[in-house]
């Protein structure tokens, strides 16, 4: 029996390798726990038991790393081909490296395919006032151009998040991603954290870590407006703004208005201000007139789901949301507003290239301003 | 929270689990196989996949580890519970539709 238990952990492990680096480097040792622990009851319970936890981690295997084993035949694929024209090009005399202009293309196109010119990844822990540190991870050259901040603690959880926006954001700026207090691996610290409390925080982060004025902020959903809110209280510190299908402070008592079936706190008002929610019928008087572009998802679940909702709510909901993206949008002189196809509200997954665009064009529109 | 729903299977039945209080990964995984009677069992590395999208989004959290326990314990985060209430409050609805259109009849199968 231990040997089967010995064999099918090692065979598990081997499995491993297979899956994505994130996950394996997070939570490896766990996942061979997890499976060793499967093992040992499927192992008292008999045979086919032990082959069924076989078969469902084998199932994940093909599930879930299919895309990652096409992306590798892809690259393969590309590999092979651009070596075969090389080759043939060079001994049929159509291409040759002596000319320093042919080996200087190679060397500017290189990192552009492979992301090797990417500069090292920096992260560490920062102490923050109160005695408590956050997690903080740059990436890409420092120059004089503003340092974009993928922000978190209202809107995304944790920094690793960012991780596929961040990888694309590096190659053009200084970028920097962080952990709230209470996830990831800044400091464990419970209990609900409100707004302004994430707001002083990321003050305090950027100012203690040296992060290089001024800032880009981009928000997603919640963090939309605790990144407008930080822009409120440090309004020197912030040139300018993407909102990644960001939520929107009048937001929850404009839905009430169509249905109050989705959020029972609609009038609550203390976790209006926790959350950063402006009380009934008050309005957003905000203004910026920095570059800023907010993206919005295209994709929508059916109403169908949603069977809560008359066809009509559900079309005023989606429309109210519409109406949040455009108005945010409006805040600037220099706003856009770009709808994003074949993306959901999980955006920063969907489409992190469309993500990366925006920060570029906003970046560029910061340096032509400085 | 409508933004996010409806949620899929997997990540809907992690926060189910955990909605009973912290859990190890283990007793996640045994409890998403009670929970849905048996019909969805995921292996370790489906489990951590949801694990990690759903802490990457703040829905749940990481208990810190005391100890040299190595292994971890998660929780419902106060966004993760509202997000659970808004997937129920919509499987509700669903519900009463199926009842009221007598799809489904009142306390048995259709």
């Amino acid at each position: 029996m231990n040997f089967v238990l010995r064999v099918c952990g090692w065979l598990f492990d081997c499995l491993l390798l297979l899956h994505q680096e994130e996950l394996r480097t997070r939570y490896g040792d766990e996942m061979s726990i997890v499976f060793r622990e499967q093992l040992q009851e499927a192992l008292e319970a008999g045979p086919v038991a032990v082959i069924f936890a076989l078969s469902v981690a084998g199932r994940d295997v093909i599930e879930l790393a299919a895309n990652s084993w096409l992306d590798t035949a892809r690259l393969l694929a590309f590999s092979t081909c651009a070596a075969a024209l090389l080759f043939f090009g060079v001994t049929l005399g159509f291409a040759s490296f002596d000319t320093p202009l042919a080996a200087y293309a190679c060397t500017q196109a290189g990192p552009t395919f492979s992301g090797q010119g990417t500069p090292a990844v920096n992260s560490r822990l920062v102490p923050i006032s109160g005695g408590h540190n956050m997690f903080l991870e740059c990436q890409g050259a420092v120059d004089d151009g503003p340092t974009v901040i993928l922000a978190t603690g209202r809107g995304l959880g944790s920094y690793q998040a960012w991780a596929l926006v961040q990888t694309k954001v590096a190659a053009f700026a200084r970028v920097c991603s962080f952990d709230p207090l209470g996830a990831g691996r800044s400091d464990p610290v419970p209990g609900i954290h409100p707004v302004a409390a994430v707001v002083s925080n990321m003050h305090d982060l950027f100012f203690n870590a040296g992060i290089q004025k001024p800032l880009v902020l981009v928000g997603a959903s919640a963090g939309g407006i605790l990144i407008r809110q930080y822009e409120e209280r440090y309004p020197s510190e912030v040139a300018g703004f993407v909102f990644v299908d960001s939520a929107h402070e009048e937001q929850e008592w404009r839905d009430a208005a169509i249905s109050t079936s989705f959020d029972p706190n609609w009038d609550n008002l203390q976790f209006l201000k926790e959350n950063g929610f402006l009380p009934p019928r008050q309005h957003l008087h905000w203004r910026d007139n920095v570059p800023l572009i907010v993206l919005e998802r295209t994709d929508l679940p059916p109403c169908s789901a949603f069977p809560g909702l008359t066809q009509r709510q559900c079309d005023e909901i989606n429309q109210a949301w519409h109406g949040f993206q455009v108005d945010l949008s409006q805040r600037s002189c220099y706003g856009q507003l770009r709808p994003v196809p074949g993306s959901g509200h999980a955006m920063h997954q969907q489409r992190p290239d469309a993500i990366a665009q925006a920060v570029q064009d906003v970046v560029n529109g910061v340096r032509g301003c400085y | 929270m409508m933004e996010f729903l409806p949620l899929a299977p997997s990540q809907f039945f992690v926060l189910f689990a955990l909605a009973e209080g912290e859990k190890h990964g283990y007793r996640i995984m045994q409890d998403v196989r009670a929970l849905s009677s048996g019909a969805l069992r995921i292996g370790p590395a489906s489990l951590y996949t949801t694990i990690q999208k759903l802490s990457d989004e703040g829905f749940i959290e990481e208990v810190s580890r005391k100890g040299s326990n190595r292994r971890r314990t998660y929780r419902l985060s106060g966004s993760g519970k509202r997000l659970l209430d808004a997937e129920f409050s919509r499987q509700h609805e669903v519900l009463i539709l199926a009842k009221r259109k007598r799809i489904f009849k009142v306390g048995g199968r259709a």
